[in-house]
């Protein structure tokens, strides 16, 4: 009698949840699919539910993110000793290693020296308006590359709250958008989801400010309106989010359409090279 | 223990995204290292394994920024980890171009859904042009990761 190569091996019976398993897999898919959708075309209602349950997830994030950070500088200043060695390798022992010493020392001072020096600006900014103001270190960013949060390292439990205003000593940042207990989400003045009232410095035309992603846009200035390459743009202090006369940019290009002009504004903060920042409460003004 | 490993896996992959570690010193853009771990339990494991981490995954992110397009990334994420398991077979998900083709459909779906949804709600005003090459340097970067995590998968949970 010729038997099959495995048959010992008991045949394949489709059992009934194999059978129903495409449709179960598509089930479980629509549903999920449903409630996602449900979650986009509601996002307020979303986001009632969602708070609470962020304050929890957002503890353990923020504690990630800092130590994220940490070992980011970390790898830098390791790199740069990496590329030193490499460099004086070529030389003697003693040579190399008095130099090495000479060279991080003076690495390391002159990260200080910068960082003194940012803190001071700050100090000094922070001198020049009313309020409390909190200083806190930039963590992080969105994910999606074309939209413009930061994540900075203070929340809640430092007094952070939500729609305060957020300044650098170069200028303007954004808003505060989240706020967990450790760290807040800011979005920055040219995220595209931003809009604010702001004016030229020299003419004192006002328009609104439009976040592009990597630069903003002043719009809906009247054909006649006086604004060229060059002009200061300020905030123009309506709705008490940020104080009047903080500065946003540079108009880079003036573009006319019809009955409106458009201007092209510089940032005068670019957010990806960007370390601390100052948060005002709501109502800050200058001193 | 595999689920607990992947469950650590994209909790660090969350931690990446956010925390700009891989992003590109003049261009901006960054892979999406979360969609593309996704991708590959998808087609590593099928439709719902992979929607349902997508869908984890993108929920997760949605609640953390907490704004308003905690449901597109949700969406988003869903859309990542099933489409790839339906498509595969067209595009050699065994072959590591395929992956990677596989990886940059994941980025486009994930990062399209939440720039249409700001689209829609008149926050995103940006440009077609400039947010279609974003999109497109994103994927292309997210698709190149793709096939090392899949190999990567493939290691840990062959020791495992």
């Amino acid at each position: 009698m010729k038997l099959s190569r495995a048959f010992w091996v008991r045949p394949h019976v489709p059992r009934r949840r194999d059978r129903y398993r495409g449709m179960w897999q598509a089930g479980w898919l629509l549903f999920l699919g449903l409630v996602a959708a449900g979650m986009t075309a509601f996002p307020d209602a979303t986001i009632t539910f969602v708070k609470p349950v962020r304050y929890v997830l957002s503890l353990a994030w923020g504690t990630g993110l800092r130590t994220a950070s940490v070992v980011r500088y970390a790898g830098r200043s390791g790199m740069a000793v990496v590329k030193s060695l490499t460099y004086e390798r070529m030389r003697t022992e003693d040579f190399r290693r008095t130099m090495e010493a000479l060279k991080q020392e003076s690495v390391a001072r002159e990260e200080f020296q910068r960082e003194a020096l940012r803190l001071r600006e700050l100090l000094k900014m922070k001198r020049d308006f009313n309020g409390e103001i909190l200083a806190a270190r930039v963590v992080g960013g969105d994910p999606v590359s074309f939209f413009g949060s930061l994540i900075i390292d203070s929340g809640a439990d430092e007094g952070v709250r939500e729609d305060s205003a957020v300044v650098a000593t170069s200028g303007a940042v954004g808003r505060v958008l989240s706020v967990g207990p450790d760290h807040s989400v800011v979005l920055w003045l040219c995220d595209p989801r931003s809009r604010i009232a702001a004016y030229d410095q020299r003419s004192r035309v006002v328009g609104v400010l439009v976040g592009l992603g990597n630069g903003c846009e002043l719009r809906y200035l009247a054909a006649g309106d006086d604004i060229q390459v060059g002009d200061r743009i300020l905030t123009a202090g309506r709705g008490s989010l940020f104080p009047k006369g903080i500065l946003i940019g540079m108009v880079k290009e003036v573009r006319k359409s019809g009955l409106q002009i458009a201007a092209d504004i510089a940032p005068a903060v670019y957010i990806k090279r960007l370390e601390e920042v100052l948060i005002l409460p709501r109502g800050a003004s200058f001193r | 223990m595999i689920f607990v490993l992947r469950v650590l896996l994209i909790a660090v992959s969350l931690l990446i995204d956010t925390s700009r570690f891989l992003e590109l010193p003049f261009v901006g853009a960054r892979p999406m290292v979360f969609i593309a771990i996704v991708v590959c339990f998808s087609l590593r494991a099928g439709a719902l394994t992979g929607g349902a981490w997508g869908f984890s995954s993108g929920l997760a992110l949605g609640v953390f920024f907490a704004d308003a397009r905690v449901g597109a990334m949700t969406l988003g994420g869903l859309l990542a980890g099933c489409v790839p398991a339906y498509i595969k077979g067209g595009l050699f998900w065994r072959n590591w171009a395929g992956q990677a083709a596989l990886g940059a459909v994941g980025c486009l779906l994930f990062e399209g859904m939440v720039m249409g949804f700001s689209s829609l709600r008149g926050e995103f005003s940006v440009g077609p042009v400039v947010g279609l090459a974003r999109l497109t340097v994103d994927s292309v970067l997210t698709g190149a990761l793709t096939p090392l995590v899949f190999i990567l998968l493939n290691r840990m949970e062959t020791r495992n």
